[in-house]
Order: structure tokens, then sequence, then C-alpha cells
């Protein structure tokens, strides 16, 4: 058990979105520049280098932390534009950095000794052995989980390692084996791993037709939904298919993640901070979701009952559905 | 609107008009709004994306989209946000409790 009090870590897509978390009480904000060196690099959104400088003095004005994203996997012969945005972060004042890449790992490590950095869940590391060697090669301080463990799990691999570990308790959730997903690049050309975009909005289509509403990426049509049906993000793992003369969300279903009543099993479990996804969702989601995930981890932090923070979110919810994810799963 | 309103335009965002001024003003999100069918788009979904975000971000007022400065901007936005308010209560209650209101 930790005797710390556990981090809420809370997504901000714009700088709005950044105050709107602070003052629903994120204990830190994690956010992008506005470039692909970002897993939410979508139009619109994220920071310009004197926005995140702005956002990081009104977060630490308010005692919260900043935390910047800079997870994609850095191309070979373009590293330099993933070297800068560290660059950036690092100048901005910001109080980690989050990434993935070997190449953006060690240029933190070697040039700004002074930040943290934290594992971005983009490298998948589960075991002791992989983030040992991240840990051993490059100073990491935390780790973000990869959302296919189990509390039991978790729990072990702390007892395991000596850096702190950041688990996702709401929001989307990825196929598995997150930072290696291939079914975006099959279908439009751009991954989420390299590009930070897993179906570039230029390339979702939404097209009424007699049979329903076709959602289609790239041409090829991923669902098709009746009348006041509840949809998810336009994406291939949440497509419907048919294979086996039978239709049905092969990958995975499209619902969101909501472990709000596992806060005291992560807290026993070791884990240091709890992970809000969604830098692309709107300050409605933010702020709600923020607000009742605050007081939740207050009153589990206070030794009582987590409020039903599943009730109160239920709305917010891709395909309005909800999951307790890997944390209680059963299977192997 | 009628449909000759709507031809030629790249995007189209339908939804009911409280929950369209909502998103105008941040106060839902139009994700949620999405998966639950509230509000539906078609056309260009990257305009869509990027007019959503753009907005989010701008912090928008209801003095901003009339143009008005000054002491009357405070007084249209006080009014205006106060009675959009007042519509959601109103919404958010089922039809036997805003009878009782």
């Amino acid at each position: 058990m930790t005797t710390t009090r556990m981090e809420l870590v809370c997504p901000a897509g714009t700088p709005a979105t950044l105050r709107a978390a602070v003052q629903a009480g994120a204990d830190a904000v994690y956010c992008g520049f506005r470039d692909e060196t970002n897993a939410r690099n979508f139009p619109g959104l994220n920071f310009s280098r004197d926005e995140l400088a702005e956002g990081v003095r009104f977060a630490h004005d308010h005692g919260s932390k900043v935390l910047v994203a800079i997870n994609t996997f850095a191309r070979v012969d373009d590293v330099d534009i993933w070297k800068k945005a560290v660059d950036m972060a690092a100048e901005s004042g910001a109080d980690a950095i989050i990434a993935a890449d070997f190449a953006v790992l060690d240029h933190v490590a070697r040039n700004h000794k002074q930040i943290r950095l934290h594992l971005s869940v983009q490298a998948a590391a589960a075991t002791p052995e992989a983030i040992g060697f991240y840990a051993a090669q490059f100073g990491i301080r935390r780790v973000v989980l990869p959302r296919v463990l189990s509390l039991q799990e978790i729990a072990a691999l702390n007892r395991a390692i000596d850096v702190e570990t950041e688990a996702f308790v709401f929001g989307g959730l990825c196929v598995m084996i997150e930072g290696r997903c291939y079914l975006s690049s099959y279908a439009t050309g751009k991954s989420p791993n390299l590009n930070g975009v897993c179906s570039p909005p230029e390339m979702v289509s939404y097209d009424e037709e007699p049979s329903g509403t076709a959602a289609r990426l790239s041409g090829f049509t991923i669902d098709r939904y009746g009348r006041g049906q509840p949809v998810g993000y336009p994406t291939l793992c949440k497509g419907r298919f048919k294979a086996g003369e039978k239709t049905s969300h092969l990958f995975e279903d499209p619902v969101s993640l909501n472990a709000g009543g596992m806060i005291s099993g992560l807290k026993a479990a070791g884990v240091t901070a709890l992970k809000i996804e969604g830098r692309q969702r709107g300050k409605g989601y933010v702020s709600e979701v923020v607000r009742a995930f605050r007081k939740a981890v207050d009153a589990v932090e206070e030794g009582g009952e987590a409020v039903d923070v599943d009730r109160l979110l239920a709305g917010q919810s891709e395909g309005a559905r909800q999951t307790a994810g890997a944390y209680e799963k059963k299977w192997r | 609107m009628s449909k000759d309103a709507t031809a030629g335009s790249d995007v189209l965002i339908k939804g009911p008009l409280l929950t369209l001024l909502s998103l105008l003003d941040g106060t839902l999100d139009g994700d949620a709004m999405f998966f639950s069918r509230i509000i539906s788009i078609s056309g260009r979904t990257e305009a869509v994306l990027a007019l959503r975000n753009t907005i989010e971000d701008a912090e928008l007022r209801p003095s901003d989209l009339l143009g008005l400065h000054g002491i009357l901007a405070r007084c249209v936005d006080t009014g205006v946000l106060g009675a959009l308010g007042a519509a959601r209560r109103l919404a958010d209650n089922s039809p036997s409790e805003a009878q009782k209101a």
C-alpha cells in the first residue's frame, strides 16, 4: 500500500481544456504539441510552444503539474522533429516528458536530466525486465501501464520494480499491445504510432443510407448504425465485420474503460497515479470526468468508499457502455 | 432547415438547438453527444473536428457571436448564459418534474 496520495492525471487537448482540468481538480495535466510527435494529432487540437509555456504557468500557479506527451515513434530521417519537441517541452518548465521511442528517451536522458521521464503506454512495457531496462538505460521515473494487466499482476509488478506506475482509469481503450497497431496504416497509410492519428479524420465519412448510417474509413465500411443506436469512434478495431457467416465486433467492442470502482484496489496494488484518457475530448467531458474522479480519489484517500463513478459518467462513454477492462480479467 | 439551405455545404451538423448551443459554450462534449446519436455529422469530417476543437479553445461567449463589447456584452452574456442554463435544467428534468416546478 502506498502511503502518499495518488495523483490524478488528466487530459488536455487545448489550453482552455487544460484550465478546465486544473480547475476541476487535476493533480497533473498531460498534453502534446500541434504535430505528429504525439498520439492525438488531430486538426485544431494541441499546443504551440507559447501555449504550452502559458499552460505550465497556469497549472503551476494552481498547484498542478504538466506532463508533455511526445509519445509517437520517430522516423529515421526526421528524428529532429521529436528532439525539438523535447527541447521545447523542457524549456516550457513542464514537469515531465512522456515518451516511448528509444531516440526520444535517449535525447531526454542525455540532454535534459532535470526533467522527469515517464515511459508512455505506447512502449507496452509490462514486465519487470522491460521496465528495468528502460530505468537502467534512460532513468525513467514512471511507467504508464499497458491496459492488459489485472490488479494482481500490477501488484506483483510493483513489488518487482523501483519506478512509479500510472494506470488508466477512464476513457477509450486500445487493442492489445499498444504501440504496435497496424490496422489504421493498413486502411489509410497513417498510423497512431508514427503519425499520431488512427483513423485520420480526412479519411472518415458518415453516409446516410436506407440501411442506416454507414461509417467509412478510406472507403472501408466500418459499421452501419440504426437510428438512435449508440456509436463508437470510427476506428477499424471497433468496427463490425462479417467473418464465418457471423457479424460481430471482431477486434473489440466500442466501450469505454471505467475503473472508478477499483481505485482502492489500484492503491493497494501500489499504483502512484491514475490516468484519464481523452485529449481529443471537450471541456464538458474533461470537467465532468475529472470532478467525478477527484471526488472518488479523495474519498478513497480519506479511507471511505469511492463514490458511484459508473453512474455519474455513463453519458460520456464511447458506445454508451463501460467496462473494467483487464483489471478484473479472468481470461489469459 | 430547408434542403436548399444546406445544399452545397461542406459539413452538416444536426442536433437539437439547445444541444448545439451547449456545444458552443463547452458545457457539453461533442463526442459524448455523437456517441449517443443526439447529434449527427456528415460531410468533411476533418472540417467538423477542426471547427469543434477551435470553438472549444476559443471559449466563445454570446457577446462574441454578436460582436458586442463592454457593459452591453457583459449584460448579454449574463442573460443568455443564465437563460441557457435554465433551459438545460428544464430539459434535464422529466416532464412530470417540470410540471411540478
